[in-house]
C-alpha cells in the first residue's frame, strides 16, 4: 500500500475541495439557466481516470452524485482509447447515466506527461433541451422523445475544438441555443480553470504522490463507511412503500419494494420486486437506485464524511432492467423527483428497521412541482407561477420533526416565494401561509408540519398543474409512530372546496377561474415512537403553539388537560384506557395473492372487519416497535376466523414475525377525501 | 481656548473577544498611542473603559469615541437575546417560522439537524386584521379592536420588545406606523420597531427576521449604551460615542440602539475601515484584506477603493438585510488546533484553543498544537518579544506539542510537520480569498494583499506566494487596525426604498424625483445630527434584474441626472463583469434604490513617521534560524520602530512590534514607507 506524508494528503484533499468549490462558482458566476445560477440545481466533480467520484463538495446535489460519474463511465466505455488532450465530451442519455435530459454533463479529461491524470465534470440542469413544451418537462410525456434531445455519450470537441457538425445538431434542437450555448461555456470554463489548478498540483507533488493520494482517499472513505456498517447487525431487512398511481390514467397504486442484506461489512440492495416501467414520466435510469441507497446510507450512518466513489464501495444495487427504477427506451423519465423520493423513503424504512436506534420518520416524499400558469390582462403579458412546498421532516431519537422546510436528502433550495414578489409580478393574492396545524405525524416524538398556502387568482382564468405523491399514500410513522398528514391540493371555489383533478396530486391544466382559491397543503413527517409516551409537557407546549388540536392531545396522546395545564392524574388513567382499547389481531398467513391491484391485502373476517369499523378497501397498518409502520388494504374473507389477520408472507418477513403472532391492526389516518 | 479646541482627542475602540484594543489619535499633533486591554465580556462597557483610560488621562478633552462592538453579535450567536413578540397581518404569523424553507445551516445528508427555531414562539405572535396590496393600497384596514387584544396580550407575554411587521410596508408603511404609535403608548417600557425602519425593502421573510432580531437586540444594545454612557458622563466625558456599523460607517449611538441589527459586522468592518485609511494614504486601490485572528481569518475584496458589499447575509441560520461589507470567514486563525482525525490523517481547525487556554506556548494549560505553536517551531515568531506585552511565550512548550502530534501521525520530523500545519492554515485562507476573487471575475494575482490582526502579517508572504500575489501591505498597528479604521470613518446612514418597476416604464424624470427625495431624507437625517450641508454626501445604487429572475445584482447608480439610458448600460456593465455575458434585448426591472447618507467627518491624517534609526542596521535585534521549505535559514530580526524609511530589507527577515510579527520569507524585501507602513514585493 502506498504511503503519502499525512501533510501532503491533506493539501491535496483541501486542494481537490477548493477546486470543486470554485468550479462551482464559476458555473454559478457564466451559466445562462435561472436553474443553474439561481436554482444550484448542478453539481461539480473530479473523478479518476476510471471515472469514479474522486471529490465533490458539501453542497453538490445527491441526485447527481452517482449519475454524474456514470456518464463519464460511458463515455469512457465508448471512446476507450481514443481519448486525447483537449477532448471534450457530452451527455444526457437518463438510460446510461444520466438524470433526466435537462441535465447535461460536459466531461474534461486532464492529460499530464501523455497520461490520463483525472477527468473535470459537470453536470447541470438546462433550462430548456427541446422536446414537447417550453422547458421539457410535462408530466404528459409518453416517450423520451418528447422530453427533448437525447444525447448519447459523444466528443463535442477533438483536441481542443468543438466540432460544429456536432454542436450546431445538438443545439438546433434546443429553444434559445445560444443560452445554451451559454451553458455549454461556462461548463467548459470551469473545467479549463480546474485543470490548470490540477496541473499545478500535480507539478507540485509529482504524478505518483497525486495518484496515490487520491487512492488513498478513496479507500479512507470505504474504511469509513464499512466500519460504520459493520456495526449494524447483519441480515436481511426488506420494505415496501406505494407511489400513489400507475399514472398514464391508471388510478392503482405502485407498490416499490426494497431487500437490504447487510453483511461483511457491506451493504446489498435488491430492488427486484420494483414494477415494471410505466406509460408516463416517473420512471428513472440506473443511476438512481445506488444514488438512493448511497444517500440514505450515508444520512443514517455518517452524515460528515467524504463523498467520494470509496464510500460507494460497500454499497451494491440490484436493479433490474425494464422496471420504474432502471427503465429502457424509449421510457420517459422527466419526473425523476417523485420516483426518486419515494425510493429515499423505501431505502430510509428498511434501514430503520436494520437499526431502530436510528429510525427516522418518512418525509413529504414529492416534489410538490405547482404551476399556476395564464395570460395576465393588466400587464398584458403571460405568467407562470411555480412553487415546490416543502413538508415536515421525520421525527428522530433525539427530537421532533422540522417545520416545513427542506429536507436532509434535498439541496437547501428556497421552494415558496416571497408573498410580496408574487404579488408584485402575478395576478395572484396569497391570502394566507400557515402552518399546517395538526399535520405532523403523532407520536413520542412528533413529525414536522406541512405548511399551507392559499392562493387566489385575480384574472379571468389560469391554468393550475401539480406534480406531487404521498396525496393518497400518507408518510409513515416508525416505532408505532403515526405518519404524518399526506400532501393535499385543493380548489375553493364559491366557498365549496374541490378537487381539481381525478387523481389526487396529479393535476394538468386545471382551469381556474377568478377568485378561485388554491389551497396546497404539504405533507407533515413520520412520527417516532407510540403517542400515548410522549412527555405530557411537550404535548401541552404543542397545543400552546397550535401544533397539535387541544382535540388530538386527548384523542391520540392520551394527555388531558386542564385550565392549561396537564392533570397527571387523569391522563394517566386515560393513557390506561386508550392503551387497553387498542384492536390487536392474531397473525395469520394468508392463502392465494399478497397483492391485489397492486396493494398488499390484509384480510379479516366480516365480522372483525365489521366491530373495527374498517369497510374493505380502507388501507390499515401494522405498526412495527422497531421500524416502520407496513400498510396494506383491508380485504373480507368469510373463510377466516374472527379476530385474525391474515398477511402474505412477504409481509411477515418485513415484520419480523411468524404467524400467530399478535399484531396491533389500525386505520391509517387520514384526511376527508375531495369530491370533484 | 475654546472647547472646541480642548477636545481634540479622538478614540477609536475594537471591543474583541479577547482584547479590548484602542487608538487614540491627537489631531493637532497627529499623535497616535495604542494600546490593548483584556476584553469584559460580561460587561464590555468595563473593558471599554479600561481602554479608553488606558490612553486618555483627561476624559474632558475627548471630542468622540468611535468603537467597534461585539455586543449584537454575541447576544445573537449565543441566544442571550431578549425575548419579543410578533405583531403581524392575520395569516400570516408563522412566515417567520417557515422563512422560505431552507435549512439556512449546514445539515445536507443529516436526518437529526434542528432547524434554529424562530426568535419569537408562535404563541408570542399576535395575528391582525389588515392588508395591502403590492402598490400599498389599502385592501383591509388596520383593525383598531383586534389591535387592542393583541396589546393586551402582549402586555401579559413578559415580553421586552415588540416587531411590527405587515405585508407591504414598504410600499406604505401606515399601517406599521399607527399599530407602533399605539403599542408604544400602551407599553412605554417595551422596544417597539416595525419593519420598515429596520429595511424598507420587499420580500417579507427577509424583511421580518432582520426586524425580529432588531427588536430581540435593542435592550441588549439599549442595556449597554446606557451603562458606558452612564460611565462616561460620569467620568466627565463630553465626546461624542459613535458605533461601527455593519457596512463600513459609524452611526450615533441612538441609532445603533433603535437599529442594533446593524452592529452584527461591526467588528470586521472597522479593520476594513482601517485597511482603506492605509491604502488611501498610499495611493492603493485594488487589494484583498486578510484579518487573521485567534479563530477565524476573514477576507475581503476591495475594488477601486471599494469594499465588496453584498445586501442580504445568513448570520446565525436566519437572512439579515441591510448594506453590508460582504466578509467570508474562514475557520482557520492562531489559535486554530491541528489534530489528527483517525490514524495519519492530519486537519486544522475549524477548533480553535481560544484565548484560555490558548496555544501551547502561551503556558496557560494548553497541550494541543496550534499554528501559533507551529510558527514559534519554526522560529518564525516571537524570539524577543512578548505578545501585546501580556504574555510570555514558551517555545519548548509548543515543540512538545507538535512532537507529541507527530507521535501521533507518524511523522519524524517535528519541524516538518510544524511547516504543514502552516501550510494547511495558510491553503485554507487562500481557498477563501480565491473564491471571493472569482465570484466578482477576478484572478487574485491582479491583487495586493493587505496583512492584518494579530497572525495576518506572520502569514502575509506565505499566502501571497499561494495566491500568485506579488505585493503584500501590513499595515501600522497591524494588531489594532480595527481600532485605528474607526477613528478615521464617516458617519453613514443607509436608506432603501423598494421600486419595484420595469425600467423601460421607468422615466428620467421618475429616477430624478426619487434620488432627489432620497436625498432630501439623508440631509434631514444628517442635518438633524449637527452636519453642516456641504459635509453631506450621498451615494446611490440600485439592486436591478432581468424580469422574472429573482434575484439583483446593485449597480452604482451612474453620475446624475440620471437617466433610464445610463442606468441600462451601467446595468449591462455590471452584469457583463459578474456573470461574463450580458442579454442586452431582455427586460430589465429596478428593484430597490439604495442611497448611503454620508456625513464627513474631519478625519485624522495618517502622518509621516521619523526615522527612529539611521541605518537598516540599526533596527537589527538579531539573527534567528528560521525553518522555510526543510531548510535552516538565517533571518535577521528587525525591531519594526526604528526601521529607517525607504531602505529595503529583504528576506529571509522577521520584523517584530508590539502584538504581531511580519514574516519576510525568502524571496521577498520590504521596505517601509513614510507612515511606518510596510511595503512586502516579491523579488
Amino acid at each position: 500500500m502506498p504511503s503519502v506524508d499525512p501533510i501532503v494528503l491533506e493539501l491535496i484533499a483541501e486542494g481537490l475541495t477548493s477546486m470543486v468549490r470554485e468550479m462551482r462558482t464559476i458555473v454559478i458566476r457564466t451559466a445562462y439557466s435561472a436553474m443553474i445560477h439561481e436554482g444550484h440545481d448542478f453539481s461539480c466533480a473530479v473523478l479518476t481516470p476510471d471515472g469514479h467520484l474522486l471529490s465533490a463538495s458539501e453542497v453538490d446535489q445527491p441526485t447527481h452524485l452517482s449519475a454524474l460519474p456514470w456518464s463519464a463511465r460511458t463515455i469512457l466505455a465508448r471512446y476507450a482509447g481514443d481519448i486525447r488532450p483537449g477532448d471534450l465530451f457530452i451527455h444526457n442519455d437518463p438510460y446510461t447515466g444520466g438524470t433526466h435530459l435537462n441535465d447535461v454533463v460536459v466531461l474534461h479529461p486532464v492529460f499530464t506527461e501523455g497520461h490520463l491524470l483525472a477527468l473535470l465534470g459537470v453536470m447541470a440542469h438546462w433550462q430548456d433541451v427541446g422536446g414537447m413544451v417550453p422547458g421539457s418537462l410535462s408530466g404528459g410525456a409518453t416517450e423520451i422523445y418528447q422530453e427533448g434531445i437525447r444525447i448519447p455519450a459523444i466528443r463535442i470537441a477533438r483536441e481542443g475544438r468543438i466540432v460544429p457538425e456536432i454542436s450546431d445538431l445538438v443545439f438546433a434542437n434546443m429553444r434559445l441555443p445560444d443560452d445554451r450555448r451559454g451553458d455549454f461555456n461556462a461548463m467548459e470554463g470551469a473545467c479549463r480553470i480546474a485543470e490548470a489548478k490540477l496541473i499545478r498540483m500535480t507539478g507540485r507533488w509529482g504524478v505518483n504522490t497525486f495518484v496515490d493520494a487520491a487512492g488513498i482517499l478513496l479507500d479512507r472513505a470505504e474504511a469509513r463507511l464499512r466500519s460504520e456498517i459493520a456495526k449494524l447487525p447483519e441480515g436481511d431487512y426488506a420494505y415496501e412503500t406505494y407511489l400513489d398511481h400507475v399514472g398514464g390514467g391508471d388510478a392503482r397504486p405502485l407498490p416499490l419494494r426494497v431487500k437490504l442484506t447487510i453483511a461483511a461489512g457491506a451493504i446489498h440492495a435488491d430492488f427486484t420486486g420494483c414494477p415494471p416501467q410505466v406509460p408516463g414520466p416517473t420512471n428513472l435510469g440506473p443511476a438512481h437506485a445506488w444514488t438512493a441507497t448511497y444517500t440514505m446510507v450515508k444520512a443514517f450512518l455518517d452524515p460528515n464524511s467524504p463523498i467520494n466513489a470509496g464510500a460507494l464501495r460497500p454499497i451494491q444495487v440490484t436493479a433490474p432492467l425494464g422496471t420504474v427504477i432502471n427503465a429502457r427506451p424509449p421510457a420517459a423519465c422527466g419526473a425523476i423527483g417523485e420516483v426518486r423520493r419515494a425510493l429515499e423513503g423505501l431505502i430510509m424504512g428498511a434501514l430503520s428497521m436494520a437499526d431502530p436506534e436510528r429510525s427516522v420518520g418518512d418525509l413529504k416524499g414529492a416534489s410538490n412541482i405547482t404551476t399556476i400558469g395564464g395570460f395576465d390582462t393588466r400587464r398584458a403579458r403571460g405568467f407562470a407561477f411555480v412553487e415546490f412546498p416543502a413538508g415536515g421532516t421525520g421525527a428522530w431519537r433525539g427530537a421532533d420533526g422540522n417545520n416545513a422546510v427542506r429536507n436532509f436528502a434535498e439541496g437547501d433550495l428556497s421552494s415558496i416565494q416571497p408573498v410580496e414578489a408574487i404579488e408584485n409580478v402575478y395576478p395572484l393574492r396569497v391570502e394566507r401561509a400557515i402552518l399546517r396545524e395538526g399535520s405532523g405525524g403523532d407520536g413520542k416524538r412528533r413529525g414536522g408540519l406541512g405548511l399551507q398556502r392559499e392562493v387566489r387568482v385575480l384574472c379571468e382564468e389560469a391554468a393550475l398543474s401539480v406534480l406531487s405523491d404521498r396525496n393518497t399514500i400518507p408518510p409513515y410513522g416508525v416505532r408505532q409512530g403515526l405518519g404524518g398528514a399526506p400532501n393535499r391540493f385543493s380548489i375553493v371555489r364559491d366557498g365549496q372546496e374541490m378537487a381539481p383533478s381525478q387523481l389526487p396530486g396529479k393535476v394538468t391544466g386545471f382551469k381556474m377561474r377568478r377568485d378561485d382559491v388554491l389551497v396546497m397543503c404539504t405533507a407533515g413527517g413520520g412520527g417516532l415512537g407510540d403517542p400515548l409516551d410522549r412527555n405530557p409537557a411537550d404535548v401541552l407546549n404543542d397545543v400552546r403553539y397550535g401544533y397539535v388540536p387541544s382535540e388530538k392531545a386527548r384523542t391520540v396522546y392520551g394527555v388531558v388537560l386542564i385550565a392549561d395545564q396537564v392533570d397527571e392524574g387523569k391522563t394517566h388513567a386515560l393513557r390506561q384506557r386508550l392503551r387497553s382499547r387498542r384492536t390487536h389481531l392474531v397473525c395469520g398467513l394468508l392463502e392465494g395473492a399478497e397483492f391485489l391491484d397492486n396493494r398488499r391485502v390484509a384480510a379479516l373476517s366480516p365480522k372483525t372487519a365489521a366491530r373495527m369499523d374498517l369497510a374493505p378497501g380502507t388501507l390499515v397498518e401494522v405498526p412495527n416497535a422497531s421500524g416502520p409502520s407496513l400498510r396494506a388494504w383491508v380485504r373480507t374473507d368469510a373463510s377466516l376466523p374472527d379476530e385474525i389477520c391474515a398477511l402474505g408472507s412477504s409481509a411477515l418477513t418485513t415484520l419480523g414475525i411468524h404467524a400467530g403472532a399478535r399484531i396491533w391492526v389500525r386505520r391509517v389516518p387520514f384526511e376527508g377525501t375531495i369530491v370533484q | 481656548m475654546s472647547l472646541a479646541m480642548d477636545r481634540q482627542h479622538i478614540v477609536g475602540i475594537d471591543v474583541g473577544g479577547t482584547f479590548t484594543d484602542v487608538v487614540l489619535f491627537d489631531i493637532a499633533s497627529g499623535q497616535l498611542t495604542v494600546a490593548k486591554v483584556p476584553s469584559t465580556p460580561a460587561n464590555q462597557s468595563v473593558g471599554v473603559m479600561n481602554a479608553i483610560r488606558s490612553v486618555e488621562t483627561d476624559l474632558g478633552r475627548l471630542q468622540r469615541i468611535a468603537h467597534g462592538t461585539t455586543v449584537s453579535t454575541n447576544a445573537l450567536l449565543q441566544r442571550k437575546l431578549a425575548h419579543v413578540a410578533l405583531v403581524t397581518t392575520r395569516g400570516f404569523r408563522d412566515t417567520i417560522e417557515i422563512g422560505r424553507t431552507r435549512r439556512m445551516i449546514p445539515s445536507l445528508y443529516d436526518p437529526t439537524f434542528i432547524r434554529p427555531a424562530p426568535l419569537v414562539p408562535r404563541p408570542h405572535r399576535f395575528e391582525v386584521s389588515e392588508r395591502l396590496d403590492a402598490r400599498g393600497a389599502v385592501l383591509v384596514p388596520l383593525d383598531p379592536a383586534e389591535l387592542d387584544a393583541a396589546i393586551t396580550a402582549i402586555r401579559d407575554a413578559g415580553v421586552a420588545a415588540v416587531a411590527v411587521c405587515f405585508l407591504h410596508s414598504y410600499a406604505n408603511p401606515q399601517h406599521e406606523r399607527a399599530a407602533a404609535e399605539k403599542i408604544r403608548a400602551a407599553l412605554p417600557d417595551i422596544a417597539v420597531v416595525t419593519s420598515a425602519e429596520v429595511v424598507s425593502e420587499f420580500r417579507e421573510y427577509e424583511r421580518f427576521s432582520t426586524t425580529v432580531i432588531n427588536a430581540s437586540l435593542m435592550p441588549v444594545m439599549g442595556r449597554y449604551i446606557n451603562a458606558l454612557d452612564r460611565t462616561l458622563v460620569a467620568a466627565e466625558c463630553r465626546g461624542r460615542l459613535f458605533t461601527m456599523s455593519s457596512s463600513g460607517g459609524t452611526m450615533d449611538v441612538a441609532t445603533a440602539c433603535h437599529l442594533p441589527v446593524r452592529t452584527i459586522l461591526s467588528g470586521p468592518a472597522g479593520g476594513i475601515a482601517g485597511s482603506l485609511w492605509v491604502a488611501g494614504a498610499m495611493g492603493l486601490t485594488d487589494f484583498i484584506t486578510c484579518d487573521m485572528g485567534g479563530t477565524s481569518t476573514d477576507v475581503c475584496l476591495v475594488e477601486a477603493g471599494q469594499p465588496a458589499t453584498v445586501t442580504e447575509v445568513a448570520f446565525a441560520g436566519y437572512p439579515i438585510k441591510g448594506m453590508q461589507i460582504s466578509i467570508n470567514t474562514v475557520g482557520a486563525g492562531g489559535g486554530s488546533i491541528a489534530f489528527s482525525e483517525a490514524g495519519n490523517t492530519l486537519r486544522v481547525g475549524p477548533l480553535s484553543a481560544g484565548a484560555e487556554p490558548g496555544p501551547a506556548c502561551y503556558s496557560r494549560g494548553g497541550t494541543e498544537p496550534t499554528v501559533t505553536d507551529a510558527n514559534m517551531v519554526l522560529n518564525r515568531i516571537g524570539n524577543s518579544r512578548r505578545l501585546g506585552g501580556h504574555i510570555e511565550l514558551d517555545r519548548a512548550r509548543a515543540v512538545q506539542a507538535v512532537a507529541e502530534l507527530a507521535a501521533r501521525i507518524g511523522v519524524g520530523d517535528v519541524a516538518h510537520l510544524a511547516e504543514g500545519i502552516v501550510r494547511i492554515a495558510v491553503t485554507r485562507m487562500a481557498s477563501a480569498i480565491r473564491e471571493i476573487t472569482i465570484e466578482k471575475g477576478h484572478n487574485p494575482s491582479d491583487f495586493a494583499l493587505m496583512a492584518f490582526g494579530g497572525a495576518g502579517p506572520m502569514h502575509g508572504t506565505a499566502l501571497a506566494e499561494e495566491l500568485g500575489i506579488n505585493t503584500v501591505v501590513v499595515p501600522i498597528h497591524p494588531g489594532n487596525l480595527s481600532a485605528l479604521g474607526l477613528t478615521a470613518s464617516d458617519q453613514k446612514y443607509d436608506l432603501v426604498r423598494t421600486f419595484l418597476r420595469p425600467l423601460s416604464d421607468t422615466t428620467d424624470e421618475d429616477l430624478e424625483a426619487q434620488l432627489d427625495a432620497a436625498m432630501a431624507q439623508a440631509a434631514d437625517l444628517l442635518e438633524s445630527r449637527g452636519f453642516a450641508p456641504d459635509a453631506i454626501g450621498c451615494e446611490h445604487s440600485v439592486d436591478m434584474r432581468y424580469a422574472r429572475q429573482a434575484f439583483e445584482i446593485t449597480v452604482a447608480m451612474p453620475e446624475r441626472p440620471a437617466s433610464q439610458a445610463r442606468l441600462r448600460a451601467a446595468f449591462f456593465a455590471t452584469y457583463e463583469r459578474y456573470y461574463g455575458h450580458v442579454d442586452h434585448t431582455a427586460e430589465i426591472e429596478i428593484v430597490n434604490i439604495r442611497t448611503t447618507a454620508v456625513g464627513r467627518i474631519r478625519k485624522p491624517s495618517l502622518t509621516p513617521v521619523p526615522d527612529a534609526a539611521a541605518t537598516l542596521k540599526d533596527a537589527v535585534l538579531g539573527q534567528v534560524a528560521m525553518i522555510v521549505s526543510g531548510q535552516d535559514v538565517k533571518a535577521t530580526v528587525y525591531d519594526r520602530a526604528k526601521l529607517p524609511r525607504d531602505q529595503p530589507l529583504t528576506g529571509p527577515a522577521i520584523i517584530e512590534e508590539l502584538g504581531s510579527t511580519t514574516v519576510v520569507l525568502p524571496e521577498w524585501s520590504c521596505r517601509r514607507d513614510a507612515y511606518g507602513n510596510l511595503k512586502l514585493t516579491r523579488r
